[in-house]
């Protein structure tokens, strides 16, 4: 059973990878404002 | 994120200049257009198949439409043609307009759509002609499989440039599940894809056994969640609020059950080999974890279902919003029923039946397909700027395919609980109520029927919607040029606003956006595995006792025939540790018995037996009588003939290299087999031959490819017979 | 979709009838005397502007996207509009904005941002005034952050977003709004690391307990060990920073024992670990931390909703004023520092008069409810003594100064109000105070699990130690706090009372008297029409000409008969107001006019002249609140003294008191703002509910202040409570809600305490597997989480009534 050898880091390496995503995208003050996105989301942009 | 932006010079204000730009929608129609031919193709093939189970006579007896065949190519196709089509076109639309920009590069959007098509052209090829490397969900051999990570990396690197040049600074929910997309298929196709070729278009991969079984069903389950639902989630996160012009139930909960998703979804795998030779722990930890993901699935469901508050009049007048809610109802049910098969004890009664095929399809047709279709209705009017052709056809449309999905997935119910329980039951004297396994099949055969109606129905659907969609597109306005629109160029405000603030270690991420470093690590990861591998795999096989003697040569070609015909596909090769299969099919299986077998062909389906004890159980001219008319010998069976395997001859000259290759993988054949290799082929050949022909089978079967298949099915569960694994 | 949009349409009509047309901007009903589409000049001015600027998309955004919130009225009635040069000035610029290397910030609560829409017309901004670089709005706080460059101007932006129908606030940055945000951001990030470890973690412990063995159960304890390290080294400083700072000050906070139990169980098992030991309790501690912050996260939101509307600045002292120069014989604009004692000043009308100073010139009438708190308008002459803060109405008025700047009564009154706020000491919570016993009991406990390892071999004594620490962890006293009063500070924000902090929950249940203020608290706040006794055909006439003044009585008599005349106005010629008098106009020939009477006992009285003939009688009273009777009698129930604090005349305080049904020695009348202030002093523990300005200081004085939505809200700055429903209902049921968390706070008390004595229990025996302790710490963090949802039956028809409000 010693495949979990490499299916254990990869998932480990790849958690870790969202993780860093997720703590640069929180620095990064993505999570700052959670209301506004959902109704920006909706305006499309209007053509010249 | 940050941008280098050379041209300004640091002490004069960074004046954010608005830029006019058009999106590239070419891209869009082109995957749209490819996602109603090859769903075409994939609900074809899906409805053939079904036809081929409930009646064996449309096999017609040719080896490129047999069901062994068929049944990878619709998987393949309706994975990775149909929705993988619908996922490109769904994403380049939502993704520009939600970072207000073009695609980085319009020429890697181009080799991305070409590209894949091409892919589909060769797995449509080859998967009929046998080229299968026999791994459920990967049967695409070696080159294709090249070709899918090079084309899968143009469009990561297209889209992260894209996601780079930015001019919304919030990155919506949507992309998010983007990009867990495309990181780990990019991750799960490549460690599931490292196979040696023997020969252009045959390769065994390096895993063997129950390691291969590990991997095959971690990539198995999480092909399913990150290529069949990550980004579907991120399309209705888009089109929902879109379609129905209100924004999402609740943002914030979006942003949590996409991380609680991410974080730890990667372990999920372990739940399709409950009570296999899977180690006991593995089978618990991943039945736990997949009842743990109801949560975030239902997550999911319930943030899309109440973004429609206030606006449930309009589903019973819009197709549109009809789609959505019945797409987001079947994925609630998929995932719950997903966990509930995941404990051990149901799957005790479901594994190999086909309720499983009525989960899966529950999640296909019912969440993938609908909310492909409310794509395309909502998408084509706006892309061609024209008003949909008929609405009234819409909802006859959604009637119809909801009315096939439901047939198909009831029947499917039936049948496999009608199968699971009928393997199972003993009677108080302790004997199987069903010994036979042909009882259990011919019961269930009118609901392969209802199955075949339930498909045709959605098939039928799907043709009414081509129809009114290239009407809807025949009456479009033949306006060339594309929309202009106008956005502010995203000047670095986000990142100097930290830098002033003064915090040290931030100023070195800023040069390294996080998403090109996950990317990268990826990279590292892949590097280390290829390594890795060999060596670790190299010394297992030692431990295991010297007395074990791997496949002959003739055995090895066999399994190849039978990898090549697809028969995993109906039968399995792992007997499970319950009372009524050890009854029914002998000692449950040991983990050595496979760890020689590269693919793995434990297999997920018993619509036929299962073989892991065939070895000596009937004579060889039983097999020899079965194989050419398998109704001869067993009355009623629905399994299709296999002529040309009384036609073509073994290729004996191959053989050695398949020892060759499979003794780099670790299988200890001596340099002795693999001299005589091609000589011992030719004498165990003739030795079946002759017993064959002694008992009045004609003199023309010597060197048939059946005396090889012959030898293989002959040798499953011999060695535990004779006492070499404990 | 092109039935997508005329469904949206439809649907909107189907909410109002037919019958009653709507504004076609905002949508409210039209008032049936107006013969136009709109329910408001302000609407009216708004919708022209959009027009002007080809801003059309706005109206079929509107009707296409579902509102963030309830759109309640906006912007003044009459479509006063407010100038704006104050925001260049420097000083000002230097508080409220900050510079970056691309451009000037500011920061703009605007009022009535309630959709999608929204977003879109306010963020036009940037194409339709030049300079502006950038305007993003965050439709959940309704902050708008707008940048220009050195060119632009704020006042240009503010004057275009009140156009729009969106009156600007600036909010004051700060150094605490930037250092918030990131906070918060810093804060989330532990959350998803102590998160993502724990997920895994727990996934390598369950393989461990489902029977992994050998050298591969070895790496996962060794991996999981490993992962735990960002959890205890990242995520959990919070915990030592509090305790740190806890210890330094010498008192005992919830984060020591918590801080205790994290040590102890890392150290032991990290130690297990490396000795081999299979006890590893990585999953139980990395579970702990990310329960622990995300609860305290959930607290800290809930109250941030309350502080951020403290800082907007509703109240502006005009800091340019006209000054008489004796030697140029001619007023100059100057600012307001410049100005001395003895300089002459002239206050036009609808202005806010900038000092304190004696009249030397002019007779008008004043609105002094931003100081007194009362409506009505008070008459000046020469020689009369005025003070900072009020607003002229009828005609100028020369100065002269006694007093200027911060010295004024108002700047007085605003310099103690900061020092007060400040100084208000956070009082240490219950549940707190209850840990510090239980601190020293799990201390003691572990003292002696290692003295008897002392003779049954060190071993057994720091496992038993250790299995103490974790499972009498301070989980679940650390979560009973934050949980009760996170649900309950959430749940009144959204029904609209916004709470300061979890600290005003407990004074709550603390307080023994309230004072409650008259205007605006228990009465309407603005006089209503109590007597009416005019001639109908002369109603529209009336209306006409009081429509055009800006009076307080002339509004409530627009007010009055705007919803009984429906037939179109009469035009007017030479209309004359003469100041505290009256207000005359020709109408059709014959003149009518509208004389102010003396004032009489029974409120201010109006007689209508017609050519000279008395014709009418009108009698204007600050009417009793329907609803302040049921009120009063609610808080009477929960055996609260109660009395009345205004600074109103002695006849109306003793009449609504007697309605209400307070004892007249319960009244207090004729009281300024100090007096208030001192009476609370007095009599602390107090609950002080009020709406004025003049109310700032007594709330910031008692106990517990509560600012009532109707008058300025200046007071919002300084009360710990603000409800955004009118009236004084809610405070009966915001201190019975009060009362009920704290019930559920002592029911979570009993349930950790209860839960650690058993644990401990088993600790000491030393038989506490890590799958034990996995096991319990989450059931008894989830017995406390659901005792906090499920609340008690009291509190649920509490909440139940305020929605129903």
């Amino acid at each position: 059973m010693n495949i979990i050898y490499i299916l254990l880091p990869i998932a480990l390496l790849l958690g870790l990878g969202f993780v860093s995503a997720f703590v640069y995208s929180s620095m990064t003050g993505q999570y700052d404002d959670l209301e506004t996105p959902a109704y920006r989301a909706l305006l499309d942009d209007e053509i010249i | 994120m940050s941008l280098e932006s050379s041209e300004s010079s640091k002490d004069q204000p960074l004046k954010p200049q608005l830029e006019n730009f058009s999106y590239d929608d070419a891209i869009v129609k082109k995957f749209l257009i490819m996602t109603l031919v090859w769903g075409a193709v994939a609900l074809l093939v899906g409805v053939v198949i079904a036809v081929q189970l409930a009646d064996w006579r449309f096999n017609f007896g040719l080896p490129w439409i047999t069901f062994g065949r068929l049944r990878p190519l619709h998987t393949n196709a309706a994975i990775f043609a149909f929705a993988g089509n619908a996922i490109f076109a769904g994403i380049y639309y939502s993704t520009q307009r939600l970072l207000k920009t073009r695609m980085a590069s319009d020429l890697l959007s181009q080799i991305h759509f070409w590209g894949w098509q091409a892919i589909i052209v060769a797995a449509a090829l080859t998967l009929p002609l046998g080229y299968t490397v026999g791994k459920e969900y990967a049967e695409l051999e070696l080159p294709i499989k090249l070709a899918i990570t090079v084309v899968w990396v143009v469009f990561a690197v297209n889209y992260f440039k894209t996601l780079l040049q930015r001019r919304e600074r919030h990155i919506y929910v949507a992309i998010w599940f983007y990009i867990a997309t495309i990181i780990t298929v990019a991750l799960l196709h490549v460690i599931n894809s490292i196979n040696l070729p023997v020969s252009f278009w045959k390769s065994y991969p390096v895993y063997a056994g129950v390691q291969d079984a590990l991997v095959q069903w971690w990539y198995g389950h999480n092909a399913v969640a990150f290529f069949l639902t990550t980004p579907f989630l991120g399309l209705m996160y888009y089109f929902l609020p879109k379609a129905a012009g209100l924004p999402v139930y609740s943002y914030r909960l979006s942003i949590v059950h996409f991380w609680s998703l991410v974080f730890i979804y990667i372990w999920a795998g372990p739940h399709h080999l409950l009570y296999s030779t899977l180690p006991e722990w593995a089978q618990t930890l991943g039945m736990i974890f997949s009842v743990m993901l109801w949560a975030p699935s239902w997550g999911g469901m319930v943030n899309g279902l109440l973004t429609l508050r206030g606006a449930w009049h309009r589903v019973r007048t819009e197709p549109i919003l009809k789609f959505f809610v019945a797409g987001l109802t079947f994925y609630g049910m998929a995932t719950f029923e997903g966990p509930l098969l995941s404990v051990k004890s149901v799957s005790a009664i479901a594994h190999y039946t086909d309720w499983i095929i009525a989960h899966v399809h529950g999640g296909t047709l019912g969440w993938n397909g609908f909310l492909i279709f409310a794509m395309i209705y909502w998408l084509v009017p706006k892309l061609w700027k024209t008003e949909l052709y008929s609405v009234k056809l819409a909802h006859v449309h959604f009637w119809t395919a909801f009315l096939g999905t439901l047939i198909y997935t009831v029947s499917m119910w039936t049948a496999g609980i009608t199968q699971g329980l009928m393997w199972r039951a003993v009677d108080p004297s302790g004997h199987l109520v069903y010994p036979d396994f042909i009882e259990t099949v011919i019961k269930i055969i009118p609901l392969y029927f209802l199955r075949a109606i339930g498909g045709f129905l959605y098939l039928g659907s799907f043709f009414l919607m081509l129809y009114n969609i290239v009407k809807t597109i025949a009456k479009a306005p033949k306006t060339k040029a594309p929309d202009v629109v106008s956005a502010y160029r995203l000047t670095p405000v986000a990142l100097s606003n930290l830098s002033q603030l003064g915090d040290r270690p931030h100023r070195i991420l800023e040069g390294l956006p996080a998403v090109f470093s996950v990317l990268t690590l990826i990279a590292v990861i892949v590097g280390t595995v290829i390594e890795l591998i060999p060596v670790f795999l190299g010394n297992q096989h030692v431990a295991a006792s010297s007395s074990l003697k791997p496949y002959t040569g003739l055995e090895l070609h066999g399994r190849d025939i039978y990898v090549r015909e697809g028969c995993y596909v109906c039968h399995s090769q792992m007997i499970r540790p319950i009372l009524s299969e050890t009854m029914r099919y002998g000692e449950y299986s040991r983990e050595q018995e496979s760890i020689y077998d590269h693919p793995f062909q434990w297999g997920s389906k018993r619509i036929g037996p299962d073989l892991a004890r065939l070895g000596g159980k009937y004579p060889d001219l039983w097999h020899y009588r079965h194989m050419l008319d398998p109704r001869e010998v067993t009355p009623g069976s629905l399994m299709p003939a296999y002529p040309w395997l009384y036609r073509d001859k073994t290729d004996f000259r191959a053989i050695p290299k398949k020892l060759k290759v499979m003794k780099s993988l670790g299988v200890p054949y001596t340099e002795m087999d693999l001299a005589q290799a091609e000589a011992d082929a030719l004498s165990h050949a003739k030795k079946i031959a002759d017993r064959l022909i002694s008992q009045g089978v004609p003199a023309t079967v010597q060197n048939q490819e059946i005396i090889a298949l012959i030898a293989y099915l002959q040798r499953l569960g011999e060695d535990f017979k004779k006492g070499l694994i404990q | 979709m092109n039935f997508a949009k005329e469904q949206t349409s439809i649907q909107s009509k189907e909410k109002f009838p037919l019958s009653c047309p709507l504004c076609v901007h905002c949508g409210n009903p039209v008032p049936k005397f107006s013969s136009s589409e709109f329910c408001c000049l302000g609407c009216k001015r708004v919708y022209q502007w959009i027009q002007g600027h080809q801003l059309e998309k706005y109206y079929d955004l509107k009707n296409k996207t579902r509102a963030f919130r309830k759109l309640n009225r906006v912007g003044s009635a009459t479509g006063a509009q407010e100038n704006f040069h104050y925001l260049d000035e420097p000083q000002f610029l230097k508080l409220y904005s900050w510079e970056t290397s691309e451009g000037r910030w500011m920061n703009f609560y605007l009022q009535g941002v309630h959709c999608a829409a929204c977003i879109w017309l306010t963020e036009k901004v940037a194409d339709l005034v030049d300079h502006v670089s950038l305007v993003r709005l965050n439709l959940g706080s309704s902050v708008a952050t707008v940048q220009i460059d050195a060119q632009g101007s704020f006042s240009a932006v503010a004057s275009a977003l009140q156009s729009m129908g969106y009156p600007p606030h600036p909010v004051q940055p700060g150094e605490s709004g930037e250092l918030q945000k990131r906070e918060n951001r810093v804060f989330l990030a532990r959350i998803g690391v102590a998160g993502a470890m724990a997920g895994n973690i727990m996934l390598l412990a369950v393989s461990l307990y489902a029977g992994a063995t050998g050298a591969m159960a070895e790496e996962f304890r060794w991996i999981s060990g490993l992962l735990f390290l960002p959890v205890l080294l990242f995520s959990a400083t919070p915990f030592y920073q509090s305790a740190w700072s806890a210890i330094r000050a010498r008192e005992i906070s919830i984060d020591i024992p918590v801080v205790f139990g994290l040590l102890v169980g890392s150290v032991g098992s990290w130690i297990h670990l490396l000795s081999g030991n299979d006890h590893v309790y990585f999953d139980s501690l990395s579970a702990l931390i990310f329960l622990l912050l995300s609860t305290r996260y959930g607290l800290k939101k809930a109250q941030q909703i309350a502080l951020d509307s403290s800082k907007v600045l509703h109240f502006r002292m005009p800091s340019r004023v006209k000054k008489w120069n004796a030697n140029s014989q001619m007023d100059e604009q100057v600012s307001l520092d410049q100005v001395q004692v003895g300089d002459r000043v002239r206050v036009a009308p609808s202005e806010c008069i900038p000092v304190d100073g004696v009249v030397l010139h002019g007779v008008s009438s004043l609105d002094c409810s931003f100081l007194s708190g009362e409506s009505e308008a008070q008459k000046v002459g020469v020689g009369d003594l005025v003070f900072a803060g009020t607003l002229n109405l009828d005609s100028p008025l020369d100065l002269e100064v006694t007093q200027s700047g911060s010295k004024t009564r108002l700047g007085r009154i605003l310099g103690s109000l900061e020092t007060l706020v400040t100084q208000k000491a956070p009082i240490a919570l219950f549940a707190d105070r209850v840990s510090r016993y239980f601190v020293v009991a799990v201390m003691i406990a572990s003292v002696i699990a290692l003295a008897r390892g002392a003779y049954t071999g060190w071993q057994s004594g720091l496992n038993s130690a250790l299995a103490l620490a974790i499972v009498t962890c301070p989980c679940t006293f650390a979560l009973i706090t934050p949980l009760a009063f996170t649900l309950t500070l959430g749940k009144l924000a959204r029904a609209g009372i916004l709470v300061r902090g979890a600290e005003v929950l407990e004074k709550l249940t603390q307080i023994q008297s309230v004072f409650l203020d008259k205007t605006g608290t228990l009465t309407a706040g603005a006089p209503q029409v109590k007597h009416w006794e005019v001639p109908e055909e002369l109603w529209g006439s009336v209306l006409a000409i009081e429509s055009h003044s800006v009076h307080p009585i002339a509004k409530a008599l627009v007010l009055y008969l705007s919803s009984r005349v429906s037939s179109v106005l009469p035009d007017l010629q030479e209309i004359k107001e003469t100041p505290s008098v009256g207000i005359q106009a020709k109408v059709r020939g014959s003149l009518i006019e509208i004389r102010q009477a003396e004032k009489s006992t029974e409120g201010t009285e109006l007689s209508v002249f017609k050519d000279q003939i008395c014709v009418g009688r009108i009698v204007l009273m600050d009417t009793v609140r329907p609803e302040s009777k049921e009120a009063v009698e609610l808080l009477q129930s929960l055996s609260l003294k109660l009395s009345i604090l205004s600074g109103d005349h002695r006849v109306p305080v003793l009449q609504v008191a007697q309605s209400v049904g307070i004892h007249a020695e319960n009244c207090f009348f004729e009281f300024s703002p100090e007096q208030k202030s001192e009476i609370i002093q007095k009599q602390n523990p107090v609950l002080m509910v009020g709406d004025g300005a003049n109310d700032a200081l007594a709330l910031a004085r008692a106990f517990v202040g509560i600012a009532v939505h109707s008058g300025v809200e200046m007071s919002l700055q300084v009360a710990d409570v603000y409800l955004s429903i009118p009236g004084v209902r809610p405070v009966y049921s915001l201190i019975v809600i009060a009362q009920e968390t704290l019930r559920v706070v002592r029911r979570n008390l009993v349930f950790s305490i209860f839960y650690n004595i058993i644990a401990g229990g088993f600790a000491l025996r030393g038989e506490v597997t890590p799958l034990m302790a996995a096991i319990l710490m989450p059931m008894s963090a989830l017995t406390v989480f659901l005792s906090s949802i499920t609340g008690t039956s009291r509190m649920k028809n509490a909440f139940q009534r305020i929605q129903s409000l």
